[in-house]
């Protein structure tokens, strides 16, 4: 299990990384162009990530952004057609319906309000990994 | 009576005699020259009166130990209910055609013979003429003629695994080739440069497309493509399909109209990828082969019966059409309408007949209407499982901004104004290439090498300021490189220098790390990496050179008793139960979060001094998730504060609350710093 950890904020990351790196291999980006250089790296290595968590608001390229270019390179690139390909899932603070529409649309699997806990950031991951952590 | 006399008497009878002899001759040879096995017997005891020669050959007996014997005696038919049968359809018939019977020869062995009997009146008695015919090497030859067909299946099947496999592992590179093409486009190019990238793109797409094509066709023949039946929302699913084709239709200035049936049903089960293929594939031909004009989508239920539906799509073109001739071959492999076709529209031939192949797979079927130069209508049916519940989050429509990315790359640490010079030992070409990639986003100079004899060389002959190498190499690898290295400079006092080395491991574990240590490598990196655990490493190196030490942050422990002002601020416990009871990983977060607040309050007042509010905004929106994140929850509530101010560009409220946040740190500050004297 590859994880790709995509957050702007020092704690929330280190949180994060430190609460799944027992189950798998943790990499940690700090904004959203880094996060889809990683993604296609990992590809291109043969490695590619099985999820991505990933902050909706971010600087130079937002959470939002993130994924639509994915999924475009996805489906444009390698023909993975949506819901096909990375599992995705977002984080943020934000907890308005808006924001959770327009990340359906940007076709993101799942959607995580913080505070993160380690409850329900393993919980949001066995929906898409049942095995997770197990 | 004179001899004469009796001679004229006689001469008729001889003359029947004689006619007799002949008919007779006649049909004895007729029956025991015939090449069936021919058994006359009587109906009433069964017994034999008669057999011909090829019965006695096939049987191992000769005439006489038959004759006269029954049938039941002979034992010809061992299996008595067959043999009952046999008797039944006699009497109730008076004739049995082609009943398949074990037969029993002389040697005891069976055979599987196909009976043909008529009765027959003789003497005024009832007899049966049975024909006996021995269909073993009928079977042995049906046999052997399903041994070759299954050979020959099994070939093709074997051929056809053989391009799933081939198609998959020609992807594997090509993961390499577009990727880096990809990243390549990130980077600051000239216009010609970005010119030849964008050429390089546009046919590895190409092939990708060709090698994806390929693979379903194989995997389809060898029966490996199985169906995924999820829920959707069809509506959904089309426009995005629709959606996403819209922006080649556009470059070509035709319009793609998009129509569902009013009050259709729209969340269903079914295999949505595979009909999202179909429908790319189909409207992707309609855009090719579509000059100008329009193309038309619809989706209409055809029949629903119960949770069933069959759902139909049509995609109506103005394109060149297809001649009439063609119509019947569209879908057949590898034949674009003509082979002229596919130098001017390119392709493989084999799209049409993936998708025909995809819509019997789920169950649909696909027709094609067409007038040449007139357009084309392609018609496929699928059915689909409606489905009780609706998701509520699903159909809601706001369409996303499409990504522009920023080219803001991280730099490399430099030495007195000069970039990093870098010797790079990889002796693997594409992790060489995308490390020397990462080097080149870096800004930093390098020399790349193959093997940990050649790294010695360059590195006597050249002035780097650090190694990165691969632990395995031929020749020599990582290890013993460095330990020479190691040990020149030891020897060498006059210089006087310790080269950074960073290893590169492909394995993550500990063993690993220790003998890389142990050989005198100052860091390492597990592959495959990111750019920024590289730069970092590489930052933390050479940090370490400057301050002496590693940047290591010391967790206090008297972080771990309450203070008063810091339970105000932190709710410890809180925190504890929500990273599962982890003492040790509390007592480092609430480290680090008090380390980075200062910083962070620093940045808002410097976003807010500047006017810059959407920064102001985004300093404070991250600060609240940490705080939500560490239950910090005044500082939480004050940066929502600072947001909204940020938002509605309040700099007197803004300023205010960010005093506030700033005393209230400073006052937990205080308080941990006065009780660290004590």
């Amino acid at each position: 299990m590859k994880i790709l950890i995509v957050e702007d904020d020092f704690t929330c990351r280190m949180m994060m990384q430190r609460l799944l790196e027992p189950y798998g291999k943790c990499d940690v980006v700090i904004n959203g162009k880094e996060a889809v250089e990683a993604f296609i790296i990992g590809i291109v290595e043969g490695k590619p990530y099985d999820l991505i968590l990933l902050d909706i608001m971010m600087p130079e390229m937002d959470g939002q952004e993130v994924v639509t270019e994915v999924r475009r390179i996805e489906e444009e690139e390698w023909g993975i057609i949506y819901p096909k390909g990375i599992k995705i899932i977002m984080t943020t603070a934000l907890d308005d319906p808006k924001n959770v529409v327009t990340a359906f649309k940007s076709l993101c699997d799942a959607y995580l309000v913080k505070p993160i806990t380690e409850e329900n950031l393993i919980t949001a991951i066995r929906e898409f990994f049942p095995d997770f952590g197990r | 009576m004179q001899d004469s006399e009796l001679e004229t008497l006689l001469a008729p009878c001889r003359k029947s005699e004689a006619d007799l002899r002949r008919s007779l001759d006649l049909y004895t040879s007729v029956f025991q020259k015939s090449p069936f096995l021919l058994a006359v017997t009587r109906c009433l005891d069964g017994r034999f009166i008669e057999v011909n020669e090829i019965f006695c050959q096939e049987t191992g007996y000769t005439r006489e130990e038959i004759i006269g014997n029954t049938v039941f005696e002979m034992n010809f038919y061992p299996n008595p209910d067959k043999r009952s049968e046999l008797i039944r359809l006699l009497l109730q018939n008076g004739f049995v055609d082609g009943l398949e019977m074990t037969f029993r020869v002389k040697s005891g062995k069976d055979r599987t013979v196909m009976i043909t009997a008529r009765s027959l009146l003789i003497d005024n008695q009832e007899h049966v003429l049975a024909v006996i015919n021995d269909v073993h090497n009928q079977k042995l030859k049906s046999a052997e003629l399903h041994r070759v067909i299954e050979e020959a299946e099994a070939a093709s099947r074997m051929k056809s695994e053989f391009v799933a496999n081939m198609s998959h592992e020609i992807r594997t590179p090509m993961n390499g080739i577009i990727g880096l093409t990809n990243l390549l486009l990130r980077t600051g190019l000239t216009e010609k440069q970005r010119e030849y990238a964008l050429a390089v793109q546009s046919s590895s797409r190409s092939l990708m497309k060709i090698v994806n094509n390929v693979l379903d066709f194989s995997k389809i023949e060898a029966g490996r493509m199985d169906l995924e039946i999820f829920p959707f929302d069809l509506e959904k699913t089309c426009r995005e399909t629709v959606d996403f084709l819209s922006f080649q239709a556009e470059s070509k200035n035709i319009d793609i109209n998009f129509i569902t049936t009013e009050g259709m049903a729209l969340q269903v089960s079914g295999d949505e990828h595979k009909l999202k293929q179909v429908l790319m594939n189909i409207i992707g031909n309609a855009i090719k082969f579509t000059r100008k004009g329009a193309i038309s989508v619809n989706i209409e239920p055809v029949s629903i019966s119960g949770e069933d539906m069959v759902v139909r799509f049509s995609i109506t073109d103005t394109g060149i059409g297809i001649p009439e001739e063609k119509k019947k071959h569209i879908f057949e492999a590898f034949s674009q309408v003509d082979s002229s076709m596919t130098r001017r529209y390119g392709g493989t031939g084999l799209g049409l007949t993936v998708t025909k192949q995809l819509v019997e797979l789920m169950g649909g079927t696909i027709e094609c209407e067409s007038v040449e130069g007139a357009g084309s209508t392609f018609r496929f049916t699928v059915p689909l499982r409606l489905d009780a519940q609706s998701p509520s989050l699903k159909g809601v429509a706001e369409t996303a901004k499409s990504a522009s990315s920023a080219s803001d790359s991280e730099i490399l640490p430099d030495i007195a104004g000069k970039p990093l010079r870098i010797l790079v030992a990889e002796d693997d070409d594409i992790s060489s290439r995308v490390l020397l990639e990462m080097l080149e986003l870096g800004e930093a100079r390098f020399h790349a090498v193959g093997t940990g004899r050649e790294a010695i060389e360059a590195w006597q002959q050249e002035v780097f300021d650090l190694i990165i190498m691969d632990v395995q190499m031929p020749e020599m690898n990582g290890l013993e490189a460095t330990a020479t290295i190691r040990a020149v400079e030891k020897n060498d006092p006059e210089t006087g220098k310790h080269i950074p080395i960073i290893a590169l491991t492909g394995h993550a574990a500990p063993e690993d790390h220790q003998l890389c240590l142990a050989a005198g490598m100052d860091a390492y990196l597990t592959k495959p990496f990111l750019m920024n655990e590289l730069f970092s490493q590489i930052k933390a190196l050479f940090q370490a050179r400057h301050d002496g030490s590693y940047d290591k942050v010391v967790v206090n422990e008297e972080l771990q008793e309450d203070s008063k002002a810091r339970k105000g601020f932190i709710d410890r416990e809180a925190l504890l139960r929500r990273v599962g009871g982890k003492e040790t990983l509390v007592s480092e977060l609430i480290g680090h979060f008090l380390k980075d607040l200062p910083m962070q309050i620093e940045e808002m007042s410097k976003a807010l001094a500047d006017g810059d509010f959407s920064l102001l905004g985004s300093h404070a929106h991250r600060l609240k998730g940490a705080a939500a994140t560490m239950c910090a929850n005044q500082a939480a509530v004050l940066a929502d504060q600072i947001q909204s101010a940020a938002k509605d560009e309040n700099v007197w409220k803004a300023d205010s609350i960010l005093k506030e946040l700033r005393k209230h740190f400073n006052l937990l500050n205080t308080n941990i710093k006065e009780r660290d004297n004590r």
